[in-house]
C-alpha cells in the first residue's frame, strides 16, 4: 500500500489514493472509500511517454483519460519490474540510428515508387487531356520562349514557306490538327516540339543541316512527339513530381528542398527512352511514305552526338562555315551540347540551360552524356540506317538551292 | 519532483506557473530531429514537432503539475495527408496552371491570381482556427484536457474581412482586428467545462499601436527624404538597360555605388528601426490580451516588456542563423520559457468543479496548417 495521487480524469481535482499491486492489477483504493480501479498491469502505459525522470511515475491505462502519480519509491521499483512497458527505453542513439535508417529507406522506396509511377500514369493522363487546353498551354509557352530567343522573320521568305510544305507533307493525315514549325534566333542546334503542335527549330539548326533529307527526319521526329502527345506527358510528369515533392516535404529543411529542385531537375532533362524510340519510328514512317531516305536521320544524330560549340568534330566541318564551332560572343548561358528536346517547353527553365553542361572537356562531356538529353544516339542512328535496305525509291526532300533558301530563313534583309 | 497539488482539498486553489528542466536539454533533440527529417525529406516533421511539444509541454508546471501533450505523430501525418489531397496538391496544379495557362500579365491572369490569393487566405486562417483546435484538445492538465469550440468557417471569413480593413486604412485597424479575432478565438476556449473570457477591444490596443504606427511612418517618411532619391534613380538605370547587355564594371560598381547606402539605410530599417518600435508595441499587446483573458475566478496577468522582447528575438535569430535551423526546437524552448516566467495567474479555480471536457475531440485538424505553413508551434 503506498500512497499515491490520482486525477481520475473526470474532474481537475488531486485525489490522495492508496495503489498496490495486486495479482497482476494495480489496485487503486481511496483511504476509507473503497476501490476506485483496477488497471492491469499489462494496460498501463506511461503519461508523456519522453519523461525520463525515475520519479515520479505518470501512468495511465491504455486508452484511459484518469492518470496516477506515484512518488514511493518502492512501488515504482515494483512497477517497473512487474510492467516491464513502463521502463524507459535505452540506447537512445541507437535508437536513432536504426530510426534513421528505417525512415531513409521508407522514403526511399517512396520516392522510387513515385518515380516509376508518374511517367507512367502521364501517359494515360496526357492523351486524355483536350487539345485545347493543350493548345493554350503551347501559347502561353511559345510567347515566354519568344520573348528569350527571338523568332525569325528574316528576308528568307522562301525559305520559311519551304519549312512550312515540309512540315504538312511530314505530318500525318490523319491527325486532325494543325502542325506549324517556328524558326528561333540561337545559335545552338536543336529542335523541339512545344504543347499544342508547335515545332521550333533553330537557326544554328538550319546552320547544321548538311541535306534537306536530315531537316526532313528532324522534323518527323519531331511531328511524332507531337502526335502521341509526348509534350503533354513531359509536362505532366515533370510539375506533378516537382509539385508533389514540394508539397510533401513541406519545404521544410532548405536541404529537402535542394534535393527537391535536384530531383526536379534530373526527371525534366529528357524524354524517355520509350518516347525518343516511339517518335523515331513515326519518323521513319512518315520518310517513308514520303519517300526520303532514312540516311538524313541516321547522319543526322551521328553528326549531333559529337558536336559541341568549339567544334572539334570533323563532321561539324563545313568549308567557310562560321556558326557552330564559334564560341559565344556575349556570354549567354547556352549549353555546349544539344538541350533535351522539349525541355525548353517549360517555360521557368528557359533561362536555365539545362543540366551540367557549361564545360565543354571530356570529363564534363561524359558526366553530360550520363545526364544526357539524347541517351543512345549512336543507336539510334545504326537502327536507321539498318531499315534503309528495305526501303523503296527516294527522292531528296530538298533540292541544293532549297535547302540554300531554308538555311537563309533566319538571316535579316 | 514531487507533486504539490493540493490534496484532496474541494474549493478553489490559487494557480501558480513554474517550469524544470533546462533549455539546453533540447538540443540532442533537435539534432535528431533534424537528422531524421532531412533523411525522409521533411516527413518525419510531424513525429519531430510531435516529440518536442511534447518536451515543451512537459516542461511547463501548473502548481506543481506539468501540462501533457497527448498527440501523436501518426495523427498529424494522417492530416497532412487528408490535406494533400483535398486541398494542397489541387492547389499546387492551380498555381502552376496560372503559369501557363494564361498569358503572362495579362488581365486574366492577375484576377485568378487575386482571386487564388484571397482563398489561400481564407483557408489559411481557417486552418489556424483548427490546428490551435487540435492542440488544444491534445493538451492535458491534471487529467483534463482544453478544447476549442466553434467552427473555423466565420473566423476565417472575418479574418479575411479584418485583413482587407487593415490595408485600406493603412493598417490602422489592425489593433482592432487583433482584438477581435483573438476574443473570438479565446471566448471559444475551454478547460474541461470551464470556458475562457476575454474582455478586450481594439480601443484598449490603439493608443499604444496609434504611437508606434506614427512612429513608423515618421521612420519611413525619413528614409524616403533621404535615400529616395538615389534608389529610384539607381533602379530608373537598371532597367532602362536591355535585359541581355552587359555592362562595363565601372557602370556596375557606380550604380552600386550610389544605391548602397539606400539599401544599406533598408537594411537598417528592417533589421532594427522597425522591429525595434514593434517590439515594445508587442510587449504591451501581450500584456493587454493577458490581462483581458479569465477562465472563471482566475484572471492572468503577463509582465513582457519591449527590451526583453528583442533580447528574445535578437537571440532566436542569432541561434537559428548560426545553426542554419536547426537550433529551431531551442529557439521555441526560449520562447515558451519567456511567456511562463512572465505569466501569472491571480484568483482562484474550483478544481473540483472543472470536469472533463465533453467537446468532441477533433481527429484531425493539423494537415492544412502544416500545408501552408501556418503553424505557431
Amino acid at each position: 500500500m503506498s500512497e499515491a495521487l490520482l486525477f481520475d480524469g473526470q474532474s481537475a481535482r488531486a485525489r490522495p489514493v492508496d495503489a498496490a499491486i495486486e495479482s497482476g492489477v494495480l489496485v487503486i483504493r481511496v483511504p476509507g472509500r473503497g476501490e476506485l480501479g483496477r488497471w492491469p498491469l499489462r494496460q498501463l502505459r506511461r503519461a508523456m511517454i519522453d519523461d525520463r525522470a525515475r520519479s515520479p511515475l505518470r501512468l495511465r491505462q491504455k486508452g484511459g483519460a484518469a492518470v496516477l502519480v506515484v512518488e514511493d519509491d518502492a512501488l515504482i521499483a515494483a512497477l517497473l519490474e512487474a510492467a516491464p512497458q513502463l521502463r524507459p527505453v535505452g540506447n537512445p542513439l541507437g535508437r536513432l540510428l536504426w530510426r534513421a535508417g528505417l525512415f531513409s529507406a521508407v522514403s526511399a522506396g517512396f520516392v522510387a515508387a513515385l518515380y516509376l509511377g508518374l511517367p507512367l500514369a502521364s501517359g494515360p493522363i496526357a492523351k486524355a487531356t483536350p487539345y485545347s487546353l493543350e493548345r493554350r498551354l503551347g501559347e502561353t509557352v511559345e510567347a515566354t520562349v519568344t520573348s528569350v530567343f527571338p523568332l525569325c522573320e528574316g528576308s528568307g521568305g522562301t525559305g520559311h514557306a519551304l519549312i512550312r510544305t515540309l512540315t504538312e507533307r511530314l505530318t500525318p493525315p490523319k491527325w486532325p490538327h494543325e502542325v506549324r514549325t517556328i524558326v528561333l534566333n540561337t545559335r545552338v542546334p536543336n529542335a523541339f516540339a512545344l504543347p499544342g503542335g508547335t515545332i521550333a527549330v533553330t537557326s544554328g539548326l538550319l546552320d547544321f543541316l548538311e541535306s534537306g533529307d536530315e531537316l526532313a527526319a528532324v522534323l518527323a521526329h519531331e511531328i511524332g512527339h507531337v502526335v502521341e502527345r509526348h509534350v503533354m506527358a513531359k509536362l505532366v510528369r515533370d510539375l506533378g513530381l516537382y509539385v508533389f515533392l514540394d508539397s510533401v516535404s513541406g519545404g521544410a529543411a532548405s536541404a529537402s528542398s535542394a534535393i527537391t529542385d535536384a530531383a526536379a531537375t534530373l526527371t525534366s532533362l529528357s524524354y524517355s527512352r520509350a518516347f525518343e524510340r516511339e517518335a523515331d519510328r513515326i519518323a521513319l514512317e512518315r520518310l517513308r511514305a514520303e519517300e526520303i531516305s532514312p540516311e538524313g536521320l541516321a547522319s543526322f544524330f551521328e553528326r549531333i552526338a559529337t558536336w559541341n560549340p568549339n567544334g572539334d568534330s570533323s563532321r561539324n566541318r563545313r568549308p567557310g562555315a562560321g556558326a557552330d564551332g564559334d564560341e559565344d560572343e556575349d556570354g549567354e548561358a547556352e549549353t555546349d551540347a544539344p538541350k533535351s528536346e522539349g525541355e525548353m517547353a517549360d517555360a521557368e527553365e528557359t533561362g536555365e540551360a539545362g543540366g551540367s553542361g557549361e564545360e565543354a572537356q571530356s570529363p564534363g562531356e561524359r558526366i553530360w552524356t550520363l545526364l544526357s538529353t539524347h541517351p543512345g544516339l549512336k543507336e539510334r542512328a545504326q537502327r536507321a540506317r539498318a531499315r534503309a535496305e528495305d526501303w523503296g525509291p527516294t527522292r531528296p526532300a530538298l533540292t541544293p538551292g532549297e535547302l540554300r533558301n531554308v538555311k537563309r530563313a533566319c538571316l535579316d534583309g | 519532483m514531487a507533486s504539490t497539488a493540493s490534496t484532496g482539498g474541494t474549493g478553489p486553489v490559487p494557480l501558480q506557473f513554474g517550469q524544470t528542466g533546462l533549455a539546453r536539454e533540447i538540443i540532442g533533440l533537435a539534432i535528431a530531429n533534424w537528422l531524421l527529417s532531412i533523411l525522409t525529406l521533411g516527413i518525419y516533421r510531424f513525429w519531430a514537432r510531435t516529440r518536442v511539444r511534447r518536451y515543451l509541454w512537459g516542461s511547463t508546471q501548473l502548481n506543481g503539475e506539468a501540462l501533457e501533450y497527448t498527440g501523436t505523430g501518426w495523427e498529424i501525418f494522417a492530416s497532412f495527408l487528408m490535406a494533400l489531397v483535398v486541398f494542397l496538391l489541387p492547389l499546387g496544379a492551380l498555381y502552376y496552371a496560372l503559369t501557363y495557362v494564361f498569358l503572362p500579365a495579362s488581365p486574366e491572369q492577375i484576377a485568378a491570381a487575386a482571386g487564388l490569393y484571397l482563398g489561400v487566405l481564407f483557408v489559411a486562417h481557417y486552418a489556424i482556427y483548427r490546428a490551435r483546435a487540435y492542440l488544444l484538445s491534445r493538451t492535458h492538465w491534471q487529467s483534463v484536457r482544453f478544447a476549442q469550440s466553434g467552427s473555423g468557417i466565420p473566423y476565417a471569413l472575418l479574418a479575411t474581412l479584418y485583413l482587407f480593413l487593415s490595408v485600406i486604412t493603412l493598417g490602422l485597424y489592425a489593433p482592432f482586428a487583433k482584438a477581435r479575432l483573438t476574443g473570438r478565438m479565446r471566448r471559444n476556449t475551454w478547460f474541461g467545462n470551464r470556458r475562457f473570457a476575454f474582455h478586450g477591444s481594439g480601443g484598449g490596443l490603439f493608443r499604444a499601436f496609434f504611437v508606434s504606427w506614427l512612429l513608423t511612418i515618421a521612420l519611413l517618411g525619413s528614409y524616403a527624404v533621404l535615400f529616395g532619391g538615389p534608389m529610384l534613380s539607381g533602379f530608373a538605370e537598371l532597367s532602362a538597360l536591355p535585359p541581355d547587355m552587359n555592362l562595363p564594371r565601372s557602370e556596375m560598381a557606380r550604380i552600386l555605388g550610389e544605391v548602397f547606402p539606400a539599401l544599406l539605410g533598408l537594411y537598417a530599417l528592417a533589421i532594427f528601426g522597425l522591429p525595434v518600435i514593434w517590439a515594445f508595441y508587442n510587449a504591451y499587446e501581450m500584456n493587454y490580451l493577458a490581462r483581458h483573458t479569465s477562465l472563471d475566478g482566475v484572471s492572468l496577468r503577463m509582465t513582457a516588456t519591449g527590451l526583453s522582447l528583442i533580447w528574445l528575438w535578437l537571440g532566436n535569430m542569432l541561434i537559428l542563423g548560426f545553426t542554419f535551423g536547426i537550433g529551431l526546437p531551442f529557439a521555441q524552448v526560449r520562447l515558451m520559457r519567456y511567456w511562463i516566467h512572465r505569466l501569472d495567474a491571480e484568483g482562484t479555480l474550483d478544481l473540483e468543479a472543472t470536469l472533463q471536457s465533453e467537446e468532441p475531440q477533433p481527429r484531425f485538424g493539423e494537415g492544412l496548417a502544416d500545408g501552408l505553413d501556418v503553424l505557431p508551434i
